[in-house]
């Protein structure tokens, strides 16, 4: 009878808390009056968890996940994605759909996704401009080339996007390295383009337009100028790398820096106090140091708050 | 890569060459009229990026590969396998079915495969998105008498080498004759727990997860499969065991009828 049944335990091996420390990547999304946040927010990560969960700056009026990271989990995460999203308001940015990718929309997804949306009562879901498929996935965005085929392919998918999400969703301009020589347009007349044809909300990311027009040398006060103000339901603002003066690759691994926060003070002249979001995805610093830059967004909206209550109202 | 079909608008024929090129830079020339220094920012940032996510949960496998024979290995993933899930969490998964998929080569230990899915469960477990109805779950009820619940986030496997002593100290090169059998799982302070079980406590907690049984109807069941001459001996053994099996939180407790 001597050790019929034998079960000895291991020594605890825990390699996990690199997931407990937010190794996995995701990265922050947007979120709008439409649809129901103000404010500035800041992008969840599982780095700040035990910060944000000792103490939420006053700053933070929301935050923002990426589905992907997120949903159909249990244990801690589960646990942890409770306490905030009992206690604040959600935006979702999503980083998977790959809205401009070659193979069929991913339906199956979507229909999770919208399940998350739900259960978290999410406010605002945004995904890229991008596309991050071939016959699989490939986890970071690529761009799409600009061309009124793209624009067709794109906007279709959008709106079966929200037709499956049974809610209007707001697409984000992505960042992008490489101009594809078969483009027939600029970035801005394929982003209207979609934007119409879609009949959805933009997302736009001011550090990402920043970032466009240096890599692609265009000026950014015209790009946002000639956005179509009654779209833009949400903005990002983040930190980039400079690899070299004509090439900036969008990080978000360091401090907004001035320019771009130049171009939210224009952004916000134009289009309002939008609720914006701060992405910080790498080099996360400590939370109080976030959440300057949060504070900063929250002062720079405060002159525009009323201009964006009367727009609304009118 | 299905390059060939002639319907495809001409920037879905592009995207096919800058994904082409971006999975085996080597294999594929980048798109014509692409400057080589911006195509680089892609190939870079995409291999990176998975690469981090198998780092991240593979460290022994990578320890004992050394960066050469990881390289080629995370090279040769990322170029061949097509990722079918959109969760990046699951990265590690599809690379650990990419190895049960290919030949493990000459150069590459026999238990990689093994060893990776072992280094890949602990993730897995701690991430299940099992959660007990403890409305449902009697913690103190007999574990004999009563109707044993596993824990919904856990595992038990086999495999066919010590996948828990392998590191760049142990590294068998032929299978073992007696598979090990482990159980994995989340305990209630959502920390992953390892188990090393013999055979017979594997078909007891396989007898558990079948169907619903009382620990004496599974320890009888066990006690004639083994012609063993004294069933109450193994209940008693069952209790033991089950009992163990309780504290460290494989078990929850005994249904509630």
């Amino acid at each position: 009878m001597l050790l019929l049944f034998v079960a000895s335990i291991l020594a605890a091996q825990s390699r996990l808390s690199w997931l407990r420390r937010g190794q996995l990547k995701f990265m922050a999304g947007p979120r709008n009056n439409p649809a129901g946040v103000q404010g500035a927010g800041l992008g969840l990560r599982r780095e700040l968890i035990p910060s944000l969960k000792t103490a939420v700056p006053n700053a933070i009026q929301f935050f923002e996940l990426a589905p992907e990271n997120w949903m159909e989990m249990g244990g801690s995460s589960a646990k942890n994605l409770r306490f905030f999203s009992e206690r604040y308001r959600l935006t979702c940015h999503g980083l998977s759909l790959s809205l401009g990718g070659p193979q069929p929309l991913n339906e199956v997804f979507l229909t999770r996704v919208k399940r998350f949306l739900r259960e978290h009562d999410v406010a605002l879901y945004s995904e890229h401009l991008a596309y991050t498929t071939d016959e699989g996935y490939l986890y970071d965005l690529l761009p799409i080339p600009f061309t009124s085929e793209a624009v067709r392919y794109v906007a279709e998918r959008i709106k079966r996007t929200q037709d499956i999400l049974e809610r209007r969703i707001a697409v984000e301009n992505a960042s992008y390295y490489v101009e594809a020589p078969i483009s027939e347009m600029s970035e801005l007349e394929f982003v209207n383009a979609v934007l119409s044809e879609a009949d959805c909300w933009l997302h736009l990311d001011v550090n990402n337009v920043y970032v466009n027009s240096v890599n692609h040398a265009f000026d950014p006060l015209t790009f946002l100028r000639g956005l179509p103000a009654e779209r833009v339901v949400y903005l990002h603002m983040a930190g980039h790398y400079k690899e070299a003066d004509d090439l900036l690759v969008d990080t978000h691994g360091a401090d907004v820096i001035d320019q771009v926060w130049s171009l939210l003070g224009v952004t916000y002249a134009l289009f309002g106090a939008k609720p914006t979001l701060l992405e910080r995805d790498y080099n996360i610093p400590p939370l109080k140091d976030l959440a300057l830059e949060v504070e900063r967004i929250a002062q720079m909206q405060r002159p525009y708050a009323q201009q964006q209550h009367v727009r609304s109202a009118s | 890569m299905s390059a060939a079909r002639p319907e495809r608008p001409s920037f879905q024929r592009y995207q096919a060459s800058f994904t082409a090129h971006i999975r085996d830079p080597k294999a594929n020339p980048r798109p014509a009229g692409v400057s080589a220094r911006r195509m680089r920012v892609y190939n870079e940032l995409l291999f990176n990026n998975v690469e981090s996510f198998l780092l991240a949960c593979f460290p022994i496998t990578r320890e004992i590969l050394g960066v050469r024979r990881w390289s080629k290995l995370a090279r040769e993933f990322f170029a061949r396998h097509k990722c079918q899930s959109p969760l990046f969490r699951q990265i590690p998964e599809e690379f650990v079915r990419f190895l049960q998929s290919r030949r493990t080569l000459p150069m590459e230990p026999v238990f990689l495969a093994h060893f990776a899915h072992y280094e890949w469960v602990e993730l897995e477990v701690d991430i299940s998105s099992a959660e007990p109805d403890w409305d449902r779950i009697d913690r103190e009820g007999d574990l004999i008498q009563g109707c044993p619940v596993l824990n919904g986030a856990l595992r038990v496997l086999e495999y066919p080498f010590q996948v828990h002593r392998i590191g760049p100290k142990f590294q068998p090169k032929v299978l073992d004759p007696e598979p090990t059998r482990i159980v994995v799982f989340r305990n209630q302070d959502d920390m992953v727990r390892f188990v090393v079980i013999n055979a017979v406590t594997g078909r007891l907690l396989a007898l558990i997860l079948e169907r619903e049984v009382t620990g004496e109807q599974a320890c009888l069941q066990i006690a004639q499969e083994l012609g063993h001459p004294n069933p109450p001996a193994v209940v008693a053994g069952g209790r033991d065991i089950l009992q163990g099996l309780r504290e460290q939180g494989a078990i929850l407790g005994a249904r509630r009828k």
